[in-house]
């Protein structure tokens, strides 16, 4: 049967979600709760690291979606690393590289988020 | 039309749970019938897709209805029927969604018909005698003289 976990981890500020196995229509609900507690406590930047996600399907899409205006209206992102070929492509069929940052290794992921707060914001 | 070559079958309840045994059933078939890993994968996540949208759509979540998996290798291509009994679903009113419209809007759904015809070579719907039939077609490449 299918197989699913999110774990966290918080690194400079931000935090990090290793999935770990299959996403799909039944498994999607336990990323929707890592979101909402993230969010709940206060934790914005978000990096997602897709090393050990097997499988995807767009219910798995769907929640990174659901999320992402709701982080960026609060000055933070949803990234994406360590992504697979068979995930990118996923992925890239349904112009999700276009919306979304997908950096090859967690530090880079997380090095983005230093530097866009580095960054003075204009008068 | 001619009959194919090999034909196996599954019954799953419209559950989110069943999900994992579909994938699990249309692999070990698409594998058996000759197609690469890559090709394999893109047949999975359509099947995947279609039954998503029975569970979700047709059958509105009701756990008590059955989906029908139906999987027939011809020569030249892998054939997936997925048969339910639930609500229609009109394929004329169907428009591709715009990724960045609906991030906006908040939706997170519309994107499983858009990756299902990506990843195969033909997606087909039929609403008949109050069964709905979604035929999902892959081919075998052609092999160069």
């Amino acid at each position: 049967m299918s197989q699913f976990s999110v774990s966290f981890r918080s690194h400079d500020g931000v935090e990090i979600f290793y999935l770990r196995g299959e996403l799909d229509a039944h498994t999607a609900a336990e990323l929707e709760a890592a979101f909402e507690r993230s969010l709940q406590e206060g934790r914005y930047r978000i990096v997602v690291n897709c090393a050990e996600l097997s499988y995807i399907s767009s219910a798995g899409l769907g929640v990174f979606m659901a999320y992402v205006e709701t982080v960026r209206a609060q000055g933070g992102d949803i990234k994406f690393c360590h992504m697979s070929p068979k995930i990118y492509n996923i992925f890239d069929l349904l112009g999700f590289p276009l919306v979304y940052e997908i950096v090859p290794t967690e530090a880079e992921a997380v090095a983005r988020f230093a530097r866009h707060a580095e960054t003075p914001r204009p008068e | 039309m001619p009959k194919p070559r090999d034909r196996s079958e599954l019954t799953v309840p419209s559950r989110t749970e069943a999900l994992a045994r579909v994938r699990e059933f249309v692999r070990a078939q698409a594998l058996r019938s000759g197609f690469s890993e890559d090709q394999v994968d893109q047949i999975v996540i359509a099947v995947d897709e279609a039954c998503t949208n029975i569970i979700k759509h047709a059958y509105g979540g009701d756990a008590s209805r059955r989906i029908r998996i139906r999987v027939e290798a011809h020569s030249d291509r892998l054939e997936i029927v997925l048969l339910d009994r639930g609500k229609m679903f009109d394929e004329a009113a169907y428009q591709e969604p715009d990724l960045a419209a609906l991030i906006r809007t908040g939706h997170r759904g519309g994107l499983g018909l858009m990756l299902m015809r990506r990843l195969m070579d033909a997606v087909r719907y039929e609403h008949r005698n109050g069964t709905n039939m979604v035929r999902l077609i892959k081919y075998h490449r052609c092999t160069p003289p």
